[in-house]
């Protein structure tokens, strides 16, 4: 595979180009696997830190946020450290790693995501993992409301008999979204107050 | 800490609110009881991130996306390619043992899409009318729904059992007719969904059952490692349908 300047990554990944994706996937994981694994990441957890990393860069691109002070690899690889420890912050009975990652973090900080905007990240992911989660009716009925589908259209785009039964039915699934959000235990975390 | 009745009432003022189907008054009410109470504020903020959530499509996409790139994916593909290799070297070697064999090994249907159609049925609408509260709203939609799924009317089957799972999500009953569904209306991601469901909710009637309709469903899928997996976990653990998931297993493998 050519070379690729960090400008064609970042703009591979804004435009969600396939190659770039399966570059990143291939160049960068490995290096992510080895320095994660070192500091007791699972294969699993490797993966999720990895996937979460481009798409907080792709967040930050889109947002305008994003600033390179080295180069890209550098600078993802320090997104990914920098998910790790707060992931690590996040489970208990791991009080002497962190402490390691105090100190590590200093070699790290080019990363330039701020706590909020990581907060507002795992935030969104956990929203959309329960969205994932209703039946299909009641993803579309949702989706159609947010985009100001009128209620006859979703009605007979859903096969509900009228627009009173479309309101009904966008309630009770925004609900059993809501009842999902609220058990899950990462929920305080991420919506709790700083 | 607010009951659950409160809650309710205020998601529904919320979401009365944001969808901006309140009159002028009501809506200033709602306004000045929102900088009252921070309950409310706290759920109407919630609203918000979800409602912001959900329109962030092209993260969604791109989640999806990355899913396929990751190495635990791709060691599946690579796992899947092997079997094809083997399958068609297994064909190979049946056309050097001799014509008459060749003939027999076409003659047999091993096609998934075909044998997925000749393995597939609904399964039958099992529910006891003594059990079903036909004054409650659940009881009445539950009777629907299962006079749909009997009458082979599917979509109208669909509608009812996606209601009873809004009313009742704890049922995995409901799940699994819900996945049934899916599959008779061609869903089968979403089938395959219902069905992980049912087992989640460990309903110690309908595992054997769901375990079988997965394994069709990836078949469907032409997914054939995952269906082998599920086809020889149902042989193995000795499971309801273990006769024709054997058969099944005999004319994939």
């Amino acid at each position: 595979m050519k070379r690729l300047t960090d400008l064609e990554i970042i703009q591979g990944i804004r435009d969600k180009d396939p190659t770039i994706l399966k570059f990143l996937y291939d160049k960068y994981y490995p290096l992510v696997n080895i320095n994660l694994s070192e500091h007791s990441a699972t294969e699993t957890e490797v993966e999720d830190v990895f996937q979460e990393a481009i798409l907080l860069i792709y967040r930050k691109i889109k947002d305008g946020t994003l600033h390179l002070n080295s180069n890209f690899k550098n600078y993802f690889l320090s997104v990914t450290w920098y998910i790790w420890i707060k992931e690590l912050r996040t489970k208990n009975n791991q009080s002497r790693l962190i402490e390691d990652y105090n100190y590590l973090q200093d070699d790290y900080v080019e990363h330039n995501v701020t706590d909020k905007e990581y907060k507002l990240h795992m935030q969104y992911k956990l929203y959309q993992k329960y969205f994932k989660k209703l039946t299909k009716k009641c993803r579309k009925i949702l989706k159609w409301h947010l985009k100001n589908v009128p209620l006859k259209e979703i009605a007979k785009k859903a096969g509900l008999k009228d627009e009173k039964s479309v309101k009904k039915r966008k309630y009770a699934c925004k609900e059993q979204l809501i009842r999902l959000i609220k058990d899950d235990e990462r929920f305080d975390l991420y919506h709790g107050d700083e | 800490m607010k009951d659950l009745t409160y809650i309710m009432e205020m998601n529904k003022e919320i979401s009365k609110y944001l969808s901006g189907e309140m009159d002028a008054q009501t809506e200033k009410e709602f306004e000045q009881k929102l900088s009252n109470d921070t309950a409310l504020r706290n759920e109407y903020e919630l609203h918000k991130e979800i409602q912001n959530a959900l329109g962030e499509e092209d993260i969604m996409e791109l989640r999806e996306k990355l899913g396929e790139y990751g190495p635990s994916t791709r060691q599946k593909k690579r796992f899947r390619l092997k079997w094809g290799d083997a399958l068609t070297a297994a064909a190979l070697v049946t056309l050097f043992i001799g014509i008459g064999m060749l003939w027999m090994y076409h003659s047999q249907i091993t096609n998934p899409d075909e044998l997925y159609a000749s393995y597939f049925e609904p399964y039958p609408g099992i529910y006891s009318q003594r059990s079903i509260d036909a004054d409650s709203e659940s009881g009445t939609l539950k009777q629907k729904a299962f006079l749909a799924y009997e009458q082979e009317n599917w979509e109208k089957a669909q509608n009812h059992f996606d209601e009873l799972l809004l009313l009742q999500p704890e049922k995995a009953e409901y799940d699994f007719y819900a996945g049934m569904l899916d599959l008779k209306l061609n869903d089968t991601p979403e089938a395959i969904n219902h069905f992980h469901t049912v087992l989640d909710k460990a309903d110690p009637l309908l595992e054997d059952q769901t375990i079988w309709y997965i394994a069709l469903a990836h078949l469907k899928e032409k997914n054939i490692e995952k269906s082998v997996e599920y086809l020889q976990k149902i042989v193995k653990e000795d499971l309801a349908n273990k006769k024709k998931a054997m058969k099944l297993l005999r004319r994939i493998e």
